[in-house]
């Protein structure tokens, strides 16, 4: 058991890096959109991760976890979305 | 023999069963009610920061480059692993061996933690960046600050609940310290990375 909450968090951790190469943090350039899903992507799973294996949920049934799921999935839709609308000036008149 | 009184005061305190699907989670269901409240709080605080960004993406980009992206990535570092050492303090507790340690090594990292942003903080003011300068910087200071009072808290909870053991109690404070770990998850993208 402690072997799989190891092996989250090297994932975890592996994750990070991932996400800070995604996120070029030496450049200021904008990231684009699809670095932008694949940052959210990452952060999403890692997020999951946490949930089922640290926090226990994978033991709480598929309903809490299905919560928890849409909660990210919307955050990270909104998140996404908002960054489209930004690339597409959508929002520029509305300032 | 009970008396139809203490009967009747018996079936008022409310039993885990009472508390319907939050009784599945692990940990006191009431901490559950908190942690579902926090989620939604900060939910509504990552979509109020995309769509203030969507308005003003070049203020915004611009005063993300003053932050320090590599340091955000080392405190995403210490509380992953602050949250694996209370996952295996609360297996441990479980298992009927003592957490303690495990319980410490975890605040001592959520200490370290807000160590860390206290010196980011620092270097921001002293570059004059303050929650005044613009959008970004308010909701900068807003969001990672809340999010460092639950640090705050979760590390005092850590504490209590490695003197007072337990497995509820254990489960109870670990679950409140998963939620800030993963806020921050979500947090360090949409703050420090995302342009």
């Amino acid at each position: 058991m402690g072997m799989a909450l190891t092996r989250t968090w090297l994932i975890l951790m592996l994750l990070t890096l991932t996400a800070l190469s995604i996120g070029r943090p030496a450049g200021d350039a904008p990231l684009g959109a699809a670095a932008v899903a694949g940052l959210l992507f990452v952060s999403g799973f890692k997020a999951v991760q946490i949930l089922r294996n640290f926090l226990g949920l994978r033991h709480a049934g598929t309903g809490w976890q299905a919560v928890f799921i849409l909660y990210l999935a919307l955050i990270a839709a909104a998140i996404l979305g908002a960054y489209l609308a930004a690339e597409m000036g959508l929002l520029a008149g509305l300032r | 023999m009970p008396t139809t009184v203490e009967h009747s005061r018996a079936e008022a305190v409310p039993s885990d069963a009472g508390w319907g699907p939050l009784s599945r989670l692990p940990g006191n269901p009431m901490m559950w009610i908190l942690i579902l409240g926090e989620l939604a709080v900060f939910g509504v605080f990552f979509v109020g920061f995309a769509v203030a960004r969507a308005l003003d993406p070049v203020t915004f980009d611009a005063s993300q480059a003053h932050l320090d992206r590599t340091i955000g990535a080392a405190n995403t570092l210490l509380l992953i692993t602050s949250g694996w050492l209370a996952a295996l303090g609360a297996r441990a507790e479980v298992s009927g061996r003592n957490p303690r340690a495990l319980l410490a090594g975890a605040a001592v990292l959520g200490v370290l933690f807000l160590a860390v942003k206290a010196r980011e903080y620092g270097a921001e003011i002293g570059a004059g960046f303050y929650p005044e300068t613009n959008t970004f910087f308010t909701l900068y200071y807003l969001l990672t600050g809340f999010h460092a009072l639950h640090v705050v808290m979760g590390v005092v909870l850590l504490i209590i609940v490695a003197w007072l053991r337990g497995i509820n109690n254990v489960e109870t404070g670990c679950a409140f310290w998963h939620m800030v770990d993963l806020i921050w998850v979500i947090l360090y993208p949409l703050v420090y990375l995302i342009r």
